[in-house]
């Protein structure tokens, strides 16, 4: 008998139905997880209409340009872990490492630029329930050495009120930040693929293992799709910087 | 190709045979990515309330494509089906629900 005897769990009737369950197992687990963020994202939506003038101000402070990278890099990683389960498929196990390896990398990437998002975030008084909060000077864009006033003075005198800036930031935090714990998670799972690549555990008939991981990975992809516009487009943008 | 054991008799596997099209796969790439493109294009046009609209229609036809290409949904089952269908059935009352409250309150109570 082939090695596939040890694939086939003495529970199914044979291997495409298992596999079927496994992948059907994930699906349960994403629709699960579609309801948490969906809370989260009509929460967001009830705010965007009551103060849009608030939120496309609050928007505006934020980085696009670290966005944009970080959606090239979330939608490239999809594209490798896509190409992994090919791989997997066709009993490739260098291709498959690699991808897997790749996909990870890029997981971090982003992970890498989002920790200086918030870094730049926090230096520019934009961190709610931080002491600095609005407090931090506006610089003259032609003449980066003169400050002009704080962003809390500004958004008053533009009729906006700083607490509703920092709700948007709240929800800025609370979005990112478990959708970045989802990342971590997936970046650990990919990289426990690759470990069980590496030992030859992953065989062509054991592919199922990266599809289902693939599932979560590009669920995780699909909502950065939808929070990228919500949280980074929903205002002007001055030019694009670091 | 290989067989496998289903405890009656053997079979054959061959996962080989049920792979993607690397052209399809980097097409769907191609296409979210103009999705991107377009997204920022929409929020630099001066549309105004609009673009939120426009932003999530092109977020929904991105992850509408992310699924049913790169998910699988075009090979999955009626029951694979069922399930992604009800994630959005579901989210679509927990949407309509609260917000046929919060966004009626300027009409006054009942």
């Amino acid at each position: 008998m082939s090695a596939n005897e040890g694939a086939l769990k003495h529970h199914f009737e044979d291997i495409e139905q298992q596999r079927g369950a496994e992948r059907l197992g994930m699906w349960m687990f994403l629709a699960t997880e579609v309801l948490f963020f969906g809370g989260v994202f009509l929460a967001y939506t009830v705010y965007r209409i009551w103060y849009p003038k608030e939120w496309a101000a609050a928007s505006g402070q934020l980085n696009v340009l670290v966005a944009g990278i970080n959606t090239v890099l979330l939608l490239t990683s999809s594209l490798t872990i896509t190409f992994a389960i090919r791989a997997a498929q066709l009993g490739n196990r260098k291709a498959l490492m690699n991808l897997l390896a790749i996909t990870g990398i890029l997981g971090a990437g982003f992970m890498c630029f989002k920790a200086y998002e918030y870094n730049q975030d926090y230096e520019e008084g934009l961190v709610p329930f931080c002491k600095n909060f609005g407090k931090e000077l506006v610089h003259d864009p032609d003449d980066h050495s003169k400050a002009l006033s704080t962003f809390n003075d500004q958004w008053e005198k533009k009729g906006i009120a700083p607490q509703r800036i920092r709700l948007f930031m709240t929800f800025y935090f609370i979005m990112t930040g478990i959708h970045g714990l989802h990342i971590i998670i997936g970046i650990g799972a990919i990289f426990y693929l690759w470990y069980r690549a590496y030992m030859g555990w992953i065989t062509a008939d054991r592919y199922v293992g990266v599809e289902v991981t693939s599932l979560y990975w590009h669920l995780v992809d699909a909502i950065w799709l939808f929070l990228m516009p919500l949280l980074y487009l929903a205002g002007p943008h001055h030019g694009l910087h670091f | 190709m290989a067989f496998y054991f289903d405890h009656k008799h053997q079979k054959l596997d061959n996962p080989a045979a049920s792979v993607d099209n690397p052209g399809a796969i980097i097409a769907v790439w191609v296409a979210i990515f103009v999705g991107v493109i377009a997204t920022i294009g929409v929020s630099l046009s001066h549309i105004g309330d609009s673009a939120l609209i426009v932003h999530m229609l092109i977020s929904a036809v991105q992850v509408g494509l992310v699924g049913y290409y790169w998910m699988h949904l075009n090979k999955a089952d009626s029951l694979t089906w069922l399930t992604a269908g009800s994630a959005l059935f579901i989210m679509l009352i927990l949407f309509a629900m609260p917000l046929s409250d919060y966004l009626t309150r300027f009409l006054g109570g009942l």
